[in-house]
């Protein structure tokens, strides 16, 4: 399936426009006005989804305990993130006075900035990708390695005791918990051969990869909700103990961009599960055209009509459906658990998980020896 | 002089000293169940000093009581465990009946169990959902919320109020059960079990919440004792006494109910210990229910507005009631007036309270705000 | 029959019976007959029969007319260990036996006898009372073991009410003679800590006092850079 090639269509579409004119409209500009489409689209599709999943997680809250939650405003409460997006904007903006600005009014943007950017090489469906670089999922676990940067920022900006103990349990956190994830991730490189997310995808057809890998789900699993600050390790944000942790200090939008990013996560943390473990934009029917699964095959070519084989079949549908499941599972961990402790927590990351995927990579090592040759 | 902390910090790698952390939680802190200030020191997660300063609730209760008439202060000790209001002014009125003559009828001494177990429920329940908050658990906050929700609905129809009901009075109490309300409570009570059961299997076999708790906060049975810790935070660690079923006063001994203890001392007894007593309470509330018998609520040489003008003998007593935080006891010295001359209310809360340093120095500020919340303080009783 | 060790919980005083009504409606000889064996003579019993038969449906809490000065055991104990250093009060609530130390220096020595022989371990309240010529402390003790109360009552001087403290005994003292100290007035010497724990640390004046002048305001500011309370005659200007 070839990728969806926007500069060319871009191109064609400028020359067309440019040809008007009798004029060549160069690749360049294509390509820019690729990419600058291409960012505001993922800006505004992370964003506004990490405003519409914190209508859906109290949605969710409210399902669990026996309420209603927000449905007033628009059709089923949909527009709720819009009147709370617009409550944060026009609040006034605070900052303390012995903060220290610069970095203060930086964090939030520390934040946000290598979120957005790690969004780039994920597969969205077999022709949709922003950025199909070769080192696609090594880009984005290093690029996602830069969070505790924000949350130690906001941290030490504040001026504030209880800030800088939410910064320093992020820190520890994150760092601890980089180790297990990154090797949970190269097992499934092993499995693959390349750290092209598309290539990842598609090397699942024969099996998705969290059956072989059922261990390198569960410790990735919990290694990326331990370093986006998600119960059951939201430590450096624990309401109870620090306030607010790191993000004490702030309020208004500033205090929205680090809310919208936590729920954002989640929806990065879905995307990255289902990609690596969930088969991606694969379907489990296959893609109706006759293909082999676990090597039983090939299965008859299904006649059905394109639509229905376009959401059926291999897609965008199949890659929306698994991720909204993994963040439901995230949001339902969430209203059930309580917080572990920190240095439980950190004991955890070093004297469990770590060994645990160490074993996970000879697992993979293994798997890839003997049944894919 | 503060007292010596129990470590001095060490030396970092450049030779230099490092200093302890002091920070200060609250009064304003989600956590601290009220306007407590605790005075932290830290090294780095390690707690090193705990120092609660009191007073930010301080209303001069003890004060109050010398200027108003004896009943005209039953209102205001209802304010003061304000999670369980019902049973401080029971504690209260029973304190003054001591120098009084009157009776209490039986269906009133029935009313008056009912009204005070029924805030005991509430006040459990309360318990229950914030411990799961201080967690971080916030699913069982709203459950238990809704559970009391049904409490306070029994409260106000039996009273007219869901809160502060001000119901017992000298010699009895103030409203009969309205019709159908005793089935009703006792079809509530044929519930809640179920209730509690949710709770339970969402907080006592959770592998966190067991990390979390085991061994955490932990009395051991002499201290708790030279700490004069009463209540359910006593028979955690072990001191199986209860003031409803060793000095029982009011109907308690016609009741058959268990006495939850456990052994260790720790913030998981501590919710062991109270989620059984939600289903022992429900069996007391159950029995009271079936058991009551018909006659007057009130002893009618004190009816009315003759309620106001009740003039205990002059003598001193020391009455102690079983309120759901432990011991509440009211110290009333009386000169024959209709004032009092002083009164003296021990919190149990405010005694609770006390050995937190010992239970907290040396543990973790996680550690620190599970172990304040299993306490089950309520401000308003430490303070008075 | 110690609660602090892991026994059967039974009292033995005989007014607390511990079976559902059924059995005791028939009881009528039992609270008698369990007294017998009882180690308190006189009191309980009395109670029992003056207070009415256990068949009424009365509710334990009945009051008796106040009576003379009990004795019990432990009082027996007190007067012989330290002879001519109680005075014996006429006890307005029947249950619970009152001395008056005159002593007050025995304070400590009485009280380390009370907790270690017999059995004392829960002190149950500190109180200060303004009788206005004095003033006066009482300590509540009670005993877990033989489920009996005491009563302790230590005159003192209106202006210089010092009193040693318990704190060696019961960690519980640290806080009600803080307390204590705090809206009475009491020093209490040998307390570790002895500082206001309700109100802020520079208040002036004893409030619980009947000489204090309730109506002249003080009023509390936070010290913006510390957070320490200060507190002033007058209100200020500025920040609250």
């Amino acid at each position: 399936m070839a990728l969806f090639d926007a500069v060319a269509v871009t191109d064609s579409v400028l020359d067309a426009v440019a040809g008007v004119a009798g004029l060549d409209s160069p690749r360049w500009l294509a390509q820019l006005l690729v990419w600058l489409i291409g960012s505001v689209l993922i800006f505004s599709i992370v964003l506004t989804t990490g405003g519409l999943f914190t209508l859906v997680f109290r949605r969710m809250f409210a399902f669990i305990t026996q309420r209603i939650g927000p449905n007033r405003v628009g059709p089923f409460g949909l527009f709720q993130l819009v009147a709370d997006g617009l409550k944060l904007i026009s609040k006034e903006d605070i900052i303390p006075a012995r903060v220290d600005r610069k970095l203060f009014r930086l964090a939030p943007y520390l934040a946000i900035a290598p979120f957005v950017m790690a969004f780039a090489p994920i597969p969205w469906s077999g022709d949709l990708i922003f950025s199909n670089i070769g080192a696609g999922i090594l880009f984005v676990v290093g690029i996602s390695a830069l969070s505790p940067l924000a949350e130690i920022t906001a941290g030490w900006a504040s001026n504030n005791k209880y800030a800088i103990y939410g910064g320093v349990r992020a820190a520890a956190l994150d760092f601890s918990y980089e180790i297990p994830m990154v090797l949970a991730v190269v097992g499934v490189i092993l499995l693959t051969g390349s750290p092209n997310t598309n290539e990842i995808v598609m090397a699942q057809r024969q099996v998705w990869f969290f059956v072989p890998q059922i261990l390198g789900l569960f410790i990735f699993f919990a290694a990326a909700l331990a370093k986006a600050g998600l119960v059951p390790t939201d430590l450096p944000e624990a309401e109870s103990e620090l306030v607010a942790g790191y993000s004490t200090e702030y309020s208004g939008m500033r205090f929205g961009l680090f809310y919208v990013v936590l729920f954002a996560n989640i929806l990065f943390i879905g995307a990255l599960v289902s990609t690596l473990f969930l088969g991606g934009w694969l379907s489990p029917l296959g893609d109706l055209h006759g293909t082999t699964i676990l090597g039983f095959g090939p299965l008859p070519a299904v006649p059905v009509p394109d639509p229905i084989a376009w959401i059926l079949g291999d897609g965008l549908v199949w890659f929306l459906l698994k991720t909204v499941f993994v963040c439901f599972v995230i949001f339902w961990l969430w209203l059930t658990l309580p917080r572990v402790r920190v240095d439980q927590y950190l004991n955890v990351a070093w004297k469990v998980m770590f060994p645990l995927a160490l074993l996970n990579l000879v697992i993979a090592a293994f798997v890839r020896w003997f049944f894919l040759g | 002089m503060a007292p010596a902390l129990s470590a001095t910090p060490a030396k970092n790698g450049a030779g230099k000293e490092q200093q302890f952390l002091e920070i200060n939680m609250g009064p304003q802190h989600p956590s601290t169940h009220g306007v407590l200030r605790l005075k932290l020191t830290l090294n780095g997660e390690i707690v090193e000093d705990v120092e609660p300063i009191l007073g930010y609730l301080h209303r001069s209760k003890e004060k109050l009581a010398e200027f108003a008439v004896y009943l005209k202060f039953a209102p205001i000790t209802d304010r003061m465990d304000y999670n369980a209001p019902g049973l401080n002014e029971w504690g209260y009125i029973l304190a003054v009946e001591q120098l009084l003559d009157y009776q209490v009828p039986e269906r009133a001494e029935y009313l008056r169990v009912l009204h005070g177990e029924l805030n005991r429920i509430g006040n459990h329940l309360l318990w229950v959902g914030t411990m799961g908050l201080d967690l971080g658990a916030i699913s069982p906050f709203w459950w238990c919320w809704r559970e009391r929700e049904r409490v306070l609905e029994f409260l106000e129809q039996l009273a007219g109020v869901r809160m502060h009901t001000n119901y017992v009075r000298f010699g009895g109490v103030k409203f009969d059960a309205p019709p159908g309300w005793l089935k009703r409570v006792q079809d509530y009570m044929a519930e809640l079990p179920l209730k509690i059961q949710e709770l339970e299997d969402l907080l006592v076999q959770n592998d966190i919440v067991r990390a979390r708790m085991i061994g955490v906060g932990v009395l051991p049975k002499d201290r708790a004792v030279s700490y004069g810790v009463t209540g359910p935070m006593a028979r955690a660690s072990g001191i199986g006494f209860d003031l409803r079923r060793y000095q029982p006063y009011s109907v308690y001994d016609q009741f058959d109910f268990d006495i939850p203890i456990a052994d260790t001392g720790d913030v998981y007894a501590r919710l062991l210990v109270r989620l059984q007593e939600l289903r022992e309470t429900a069996r007391i509330v159950d029995q009271a229910c079936k058991r009551i018998p018909e006659g007057p609520i009130v002893d009618a040489r004190v009816e009315g507005s003759k309620q106001l003008r009740v003039k205990p003998r002059k003598g001193e007593t020391y009455t102690r009631i079983e309120s759901a935080k432990g011991e509440l006891g009211y110290y009333v010295v009386s000169d024959g007036t209709m004032k009092p001359y002083r009164v003296r209310i021990r919190g149990p809360s405010f005694v609770n309270l006390a050995p937190l340093r010992e239970m907290c120095v040396g543990s973790k500020i996680p550690d620190l705000i599970a172990t304040l919340g299993s306490i089950d303080i309520v401000l308003g009783d430490v303070d008075r | 029959m110690n609660w602090l060790a892991d026994e059967t919980r039974k009292p033995t005083d005989g007014t607390t019976p511990t079976k559902p009504p059924a059995a005791k409606t028939e009881g009528k000889p039992e609270p008698a007959k369990q007294a017998a064996p009882a180690a308190e003579p006189g009191k309980p019993a009395a109670a029992a029969a003056s207070a009415g038969s256990p068949a009424a449906p009365k509710p334990a809490a009945v009051p008796a007319p106040p009576r003379p000065k009990t004795m019990t055991d432990d009082v027996k104990a007190l007067l012989e260990k330290f002879p001519g250093a109680f005075t014996q009060l006429e006890d307005t609530d029947p249950k619970i036996p009152t001395l008056q130390l005159t002593d007050k220096l025995l304070l400590v020595p009485v009280m380390e006898f009370l907790q270690a022989e017999r059995k004392f371990e829960h002190l149950a309240l500190i109180t200060g009372i303004d009788w206005k010529t004095h003033l006066e402390a009482v300590y509540n003790l009670w005993s877990y073991a033989k489920n009996v109360p005491l009563e302790i009552k230590v005159r003192l001087e209106s202006k210089d009410a010092k009193i040693a403290s318990l704190t060696g005994l019961w960690a519980t003292a640290d806080w009600h003679e803080r307390e204590n100290y705090d809206l009475m007035g009491i020093t209490f010497e040998g307390h570790p800590n002895l500082k206001r724990i309700l109100l802020p640390d520079e208040w002036r004046g004893h409030p619980l006092r009947k000489d204090y002048e309730w109506k002249k305001e003080q009023y509390v500011a936070l010290d913006a850079k510390t957070g320490e309370d200060h507190v002033y005659a007058e209100p200020r200007e500025g920040a609250w």
